[in-house]
Parts: structure tokens; C-alpha cells; sequence
């Protein structure tokens, strides 16, 4: 990992699914999602990525949202997984493991050739 | 919440709003940075990044309804300026009134359009920016702007009906001062002096001097004298002398009549342009015949004048002569 994260060009084909994958685990809310995808190696996703990606997987109908009262000071918004929301990610996972294969397979065998 | 996460959300909502996005999204919006920042104590504008350019990240979904409300404010201001052209055409036909502004139509439709989409995206940023306020309360978050409205339905009512009735009244007032034309009016003050000659086969010719104040009523077309005439016209080869000198006030102008000598040789009133909100003082030499003997005419003097250069009306004055 370079020191500030991961590029965000790599960030912008599989974020979704992360955060998705996220929600698929329980109801949750922004900042916890954020705190999750830091522990989980992916540091560098600020909530001017986020929030704007949350709000369109809503728009697209993959996750819900409501309001509730925060434990202290302002209130959260909750989101929580569809239906549509676990069949886009069950076979967009599907997707993404083959196709991380395949660059798995070739960058190896790039490695293994330059080691040679 | 300190000041910077304060003068954050004040500009994100002005941007969002400024995006077209809608009343209950930007309180959406505002509220998910706003709980952000709260839990995590991060700096907004380092978390979230410019205002401008995070609030263009959620303008995507309202580009279609920008480019519906943007047709629907081009129909409406393409209707007030058919509205406008069309009581040109009865204004011009009713009373042989030049179309306005020379005819170039196009301009008026055109400033229609700039300054009906100007005044919208203005409304968008100003009278709704309001909302941004909710962010503030959580329990507005779900509700829309709608809501918002109903639950100051006093207040929304009275607001529509102070802008409907003002509309008509205005609109009145501005529509029959734009169907009236321009016109040429005399002041109050108006002196003349009549002086008989010598009588000649039952003929007596009496020279006519006459002073008064004369302007234009409302803003408009260009307004020109074409010609200057008694009533009687004399049969003598005399020709009438004028003279016309421009004042900024009435009273300088009434006070101009009453210090001015006449000294009319130049015949500098016909073609001259006259202006609203300048009074002219008009100074008339002239010659009538009367019968031998006859009692002291009544005599007037007609200012004969075009509108956009046509010939519009024409401005009949007593003159209260004094005749020795």
C-alpha cells in the first residue's frame, strides 16, 4: 500500500461493493462504515467519497436509509441492505474475485518472469 | 458545533441549492456531514473537501429536473414577452403608436428570457436557502419541504396573495401606462400678448407673442416637434418666429418664462427632439388676420408633433391673449 491508501482509480470500481459488503453485515450508519473500511486496510476513503457513494447505492435502490437519535448530540442516519442490494452484491463479488484472479494470475506471472 | 463546521454547512447549502438540488435533500446532505464530523471531529473541509465541488458530487440526479424547470421558466418568460408584443400591436393600431423600441422586438425577448432564468436561479439560491436552517433539527430531515411550507400555511398564504395582488396591480398600472402614449403637455403658465397693425381692406392684422412651458408626459418614444401653428393662419407672407430653450425643472422653466425676453428670429423649435424629464421654454411669434373691427379673437397655438417619427397628435394651446 502506498503511504496515503490505495489509488483512488483502483478505489472507484471496488468501493461499492466494500461498503456494500459493510451494510450486507447489519444496519450501520457513515461514520462507522468509514471507521470499518480503515480497519479493514482501505485508510484513505474521506466522507466526500462516501456520503456521495452511499447516496447514489440509495438512489439505485441497493440499500435504504432512516433516521435515529445519536447517542449523543446529532442524529444518524442508518443504512440498511435490500434485497436488490445482496443479489447486486452476491454476483458483482462473483465478478470482481474472477477478475482479481485474473490480474492476480497475470501480475504474478509478471513478477515471476522479472525474478527469472 | 464550532464555527467552521457552522460556515461549512451554511456554504454547502448554498452550493447544493445553487445545484438545483432539492429542499429535503440538502437537509439530508447537510445533517449526514454535519454527524460526521460530530463523531469523528475531523475538519469538514478536509473530510468532505470544498463545499462547491462535494455539492456537485450530488447534482447529477437534479440535472434533469434543472433542464425541466429551466423549459418551464423559458415558457413563461417567452409568454410575458408575447403578452408584451402583442399589446405593442394593439397599442399600435389603437392609436397609430410606433412600435416600441424601434421595432427591435427581439431585444425585449431576449432581456425576458436573461432575466426570468436569472431571477430563478436567484429564487433557488435566496428564497430557499431557508432550509439549510433545518439542517439543525433532525426530525426535518424525513419531512419535505412541503411540510415545511404547510405548517406555515398563514404565512405561505399570505405571501402568495400579497404577490398575486401586487402582480395584478403592478401589471395594471404598468399595461395602461405602456398602452398610453407619450404626449406633449403645456404647463400652467402661459402668457401672450397681441398687437394690432395697421388696417388694410377690412383686414386687420394683429402679430401674436406668446411664451409658455411645455414637456413630455411619461418615458417612451422619441417625441419631435414637426410644426408650430396659430389657429388663424395669416395671410401675409409673415413667418413665424420660435424659440425653444431646455430647462431640468418646471419651476426653472416657469422662471425662465418670466425673465426670458422673447428674441425669436431663429426658427429652432420644429425638429427638435424633446426629452422626458426636461421642460422647454417655448417662445411663439406669429401673425393673425382678423375682420375690421372685430371683437379680440380667441386664439390658440398647436404644437404639432410625431412619435418615433410619425405623425402622433397634436397639442392645442389657449392663449390667454392680452391684446392692446
Amino acid at each position: 500500500m502506498v503511504d496515503d491508501g490505495w489509488p483512488s482509480e483502483w478505489l472507484r470500481g471496488v468501493l461499492p461493493l466494500c461498503v456494500l459488503a459493510i451494510v450486507v453485515e447489519g444496519e450501520t450508519h457513515g461514520y462507522a462504515i468509514a471507521q470499518r473500511l480503515q480497519h479493514e486496510g482501505i485508510p484513505n476513503v474521506k466522507g466526500g467519497t462516501l456520503y456521495p457513494l452511499l447516496n447514489r447505492l440509495e438512489q439505485d435502490g441497493l440499500v435504504t436509509t432512516h433516521w435515529t437519535e445519536g447517542p449523543s448530540g446529532p442524529g444518524r442516519k442508518l443504512y440498511r441492505v435490500t434485497p436488490a442490494g445482496k443479489g447486486w452484491l452476491a454476483e458483482q463479488s462473483v465478478n470482481w474475485l474472477e477478475f482479481s484472479d485474473l490480474t492476480n494470475a497475470l501480475l504474478t506471472n509478471d513478477m515471476k518472469k522479472r525474478r527469472t | 458545533m464550532n464555527k467552521t463546521t457552522s460556515t461549512y454547512l451554511r456554504q454547502l447549502g448554498f452550493w447544493l441549492r445553487f445545484q438545483g438540488v432539492e429542499g429535503p435533500r440538502v437537509v439530508t446532505i447537510l445533517l449526514e456531514v454535519r454527524t460526521h464530523v460530530a463523531e469523528s471531529s475531523e475538519d469538514p473541509y478536509e473530510t468532505f473537501g470544498e463545499p462547491r465541488a462535494y455539492a456537485k458530487a450530488f447534482a447529477e440526479g437534479s440535472r434533469r429536473r434543472w433542464l425541466w424547470g429551466t423549459a418551464l421558466v423559458i415558457a413563461v418568460a417567452a409568454s410575458i414577452a408575447s403578452v408584451y408584443l402583442l399589446a405593442s400591436e394593439v397599442a399600435s393600431h389603437r392609436d397609430y403608436r410606433p412600435l416600441p423600441f424601434g421595432g427591435h422586438a427581439w431585444v425585449v425577448v431576449a432581456v425576458a428570457l436573461v432575466a426570468a432564468l436569472i431571477a430563478w436561479r436567484a429564487f433557488l439560491v435566496v428564497a430557499v436557502r431557508p432550509l439549510s436552517s433545518l439542517a439543525y433539527d433532525e426530525s426535518a430531515a424525513s419531512s419535505s419541504w412541503r411540510t415545511w411550507i404547510v405548517h406555515r400555511r398563514d404565512t405561505t398564504v399570505a405571501v402568495v396573495v400579497v404577490l398575486i395582488v401586487g402582480s395584478v396591480l403592478w401589471g395594471w398600472s404598468l399595461g395602461n401606462d405602456f398602452l398610453k402614449s407619450p404626449q406633449v403637455r403645456a404647463s400652467n403658465y402661459v402668457w401672450a400678448i397681441g398687437s394690432s397693425g395697421t388696417p388694410t381692406f377690412g383686414v386687420n392684422p394683429v402679430s401674436i407673442g406668446a411664451t409658455m412651458v411645455i414637456y413630455v408626459t411619461s418615458p417612451g418614444p422619441k417625441i419631435k416637434i414637426v410644426n408650430l401653428s396659430l389657429s388663424r393662419h395669416s395671410a401675409g407672407g409673415y413667418d413665424p418666429s420660435v424659440n425653444i430653450i431646455p430647462y431640468p425643472t418646471l419651476e426653472s422653466a416657469n422662471r425662465g418664462a418670466h425673465n426670458h425676453n422673447f428674441g425669436g428670429t431663429d426658427d429652432l423649435a420644429v425638429g427638435t427632439t424633446l426629452k422626458f424629464g426636461t421642460y422647454y421654454l417655448l417662445q411663439f411669434g406669429g401673425e393673425i388676420d382678423t375682420a375690421y373691427n372685430a371683437m379680440q379673437p380667441a386664439e390658440s397655438l398647436i404644437v404639432d408633433y410625431s412619435v418615433n417619427d410619425v405623425a402622433n397628435g397634436a397639442l392645442r394651446i389657449t392663449l390667454p391673449v392680452t391684446y392692446n
